[in-house]
């Protein structure tokens, strides 16, 4: 186990957000952090599609554009399955993160919502991460300091902010709608009191 | 922007109006529609005549969704009460005992109602998401089959086939599904793009070349439809760094520049307020532009 995964409040509960929004379906995003040593820090993401398969273009298109702004703070990829009792590593998620790291040269981290989870008396990490060992993705350690945003998370679901988030595909449908979610960020800081 | 319009606060006949629109364009708001009927239509549902046991469907298909089976089964006690033989409301029952994981129960319910009334395709389509619901893709994969050689068009159908395909990573038995879409509605642009976003995906000469040309189909059918845009750029901006042709490589990088000045053209009728990144975009596309015009 090379890396620790940590994922901080902002991302983590722009994740979740992203799973609220689309609840019938797998979700699909980029990574945005730093890496030191052995830890990696996860600072930032964005959601890109809502689909359990997404094809190339889109996902071609959303990694140029996001490298290009972020370059090799881009870590990693975040995805959920959409059934919900299916906790299996997606293939198109694999895929996604091989192409990151070929893209950025540098090993990508991956990171599963685990959907069984992603109730409100639950008590663990929703957040798994793996990293890839020789041909395949290894479980690996996350950091996790739940109890404390979480209750900031709570507030944000009850507003239905979710209802605000915007990923890559509703960008394409729709080029007003901001998929690194730079409003949504703001209001999460504030009505999470998220310290950033 | 994002839609912050607070649901609550409609008024009685917008509340009606937007569950309407919802129903006939088929949308999947299931968490808004249990929303609307709950603060608002519930409170005199009498008021919509004729239109509120459409209404108590919806809700109740909603409130399945939503994980609100009391909700669910409010509104199927009402349409019981009003059509006690209805097999329509038999149906809603079926899809209760799916929310609760009862398929089983379900399935049988189904089985009925495909004898009763073999023309109705919604209980054989119902029969297929159960199969989905329990994970079981090769049989979900094998029972559309079986409903496609009966209603052979149905494009949601043909569709959902090209998904399980994905999943299964046959993506040339995913091109023929949505081929068979493009024969059903061919001035359906979103058919066209996908077909192109599988042959990009695939990958290779011939397909890259396929793909380009769906693009620029869809994009003549639909001119504001930005996916088939950048899938243009997408195309050309392949073609033109593999092809051995002088003539065609020209003709790519062109067409690819084209594109990207076409983006522009969008993004920048782009307010910062609602889009605070379009700028960084525009940045990132005219980067593009000298890339793709130095090929």
């Amino acid at each position: 186990m090379k890396y620790q995964v940590e994922t901080q409040a902002l991302p983590y509960s722009t994740i979740i957000l992203h799973c609220l929004k689309y609840p019938s379906k797998g979700v699909f995003g980029l990574l945005i952090g730093n890496k030191k040593g052995d830890k990696v820090t996860v600072t930032g993401c964005v959601p890109l599609s809502h689909e359990s398969t997404p094809l190339a273009p889109p996902l071609e298109l959303a990694t140029a554009l996001v490298h290009g702004k972020f370059g090799v703070s881009l870590v990693g990829v975040y995805f959920s399955n959409s059934n919900p009792s299916d906790a299996s590593l997606n293939m198109y998620a694999t895929r996604l993160a091989d192409r990151i790291t070929s893209v950025t040269s540098s090993p990508a981290i991956l990171v599963q919502v685990m959907n069984e989870r992603l109730v409100s008396d639950c008590d663990q990490d929703r957040l798994v991460a793996y990293e890839k060992d020789g041909d395949s993705w290894k479980e690996t350690k996350t950091i996790f300091q739940g109890s404390n945003f979480l209750r900031g998370l709570q507030a944000v679901i009850q507003k239905k902010l979710y209802r605000e988030l915007a990923d890559f595909e509703n960008h394409l449908d729709n080029p007003e709608f901001d998929f690194y979610n730079t409003n949504l960020s703001n209001k999460l800081v504030q009505v999470a009191e998220f310290r950033t | 922007m994002a839609e912050t319009t607070d649901l609550t606060q409609l008024s009685y006949e917008d509340a009606r109006a937007m569950l309407k629109k919802w129903r006939e364009c088929g949308v999947r708001r299931s968490e808004e529609v249990v929303e609307i009927w709950e603060h608002i239509i519930s409170r005199s549902p009498a008021s919509l005549g004729d239109e509120q046991w459409a209404v108590l469907e919806q809700v109740c298909i909603a409130g399945l969704d939503a994980a609100r089976v009391d909700l669910a089964q409010e509104c199927i006690d009402s349409l019981h009460a009003q059509f006690p033989e209805s097999n329509r409301v038999l149906k809603l029952k079926a899809m209760q005992l799916e929310a609760t994981e009862h398929y089983q129960k379900a399935l049988e319910i189904y089985d009925r109602l495909v004898e009763e009334d073999p023309n109705n395709n919604s209980y054989r389509k119902r029969k297929v998401a159960v199969l989905l619901a329990q994970g079981k893709r090769l049989d979900a994969i094998r029972a559309i089959n079986e409903y496609l050689k009966i209603f052979l068009n149905d494009p949601e159908a043909w569709l959902q086939l090209s998904e399980l395909f994905l999943q299964e990573n046959d993506v040339a038995k995913a091109v023929h599904c949505l081929e068979e879409c493009v024969l059903i509605q061919p001035l359906n642009s979103m058919y066209f793009r996908r077909l192109g976003d599988l042959r990009y995906t695939q990958g290779g000469a011939e397909n890259i070349e396929l793909a380009r040309a769906y693009y620029e189909r869809a994009l003549k059918i639909n001119p504001t439809d930005l996916r088939s845009q950048y899938g243009i750029l997408l195309s050309n901006n392949q073609i033109a760094s593999t092809t051995k042709s002088a003539s065609e490589k020209k003709k790519a990088g062109t067409a690819a520049v084209d594109a990207i000045d076409n983006l522009v053209n969008r993004y920048q009728k782009i307010s910062p307020k609602s889009n605070p990144e379009s700028d960084g975009i525009l940045n990132c596309l005219e980067a593009m532009k000298v890339t793709v015009g130095s090929k």
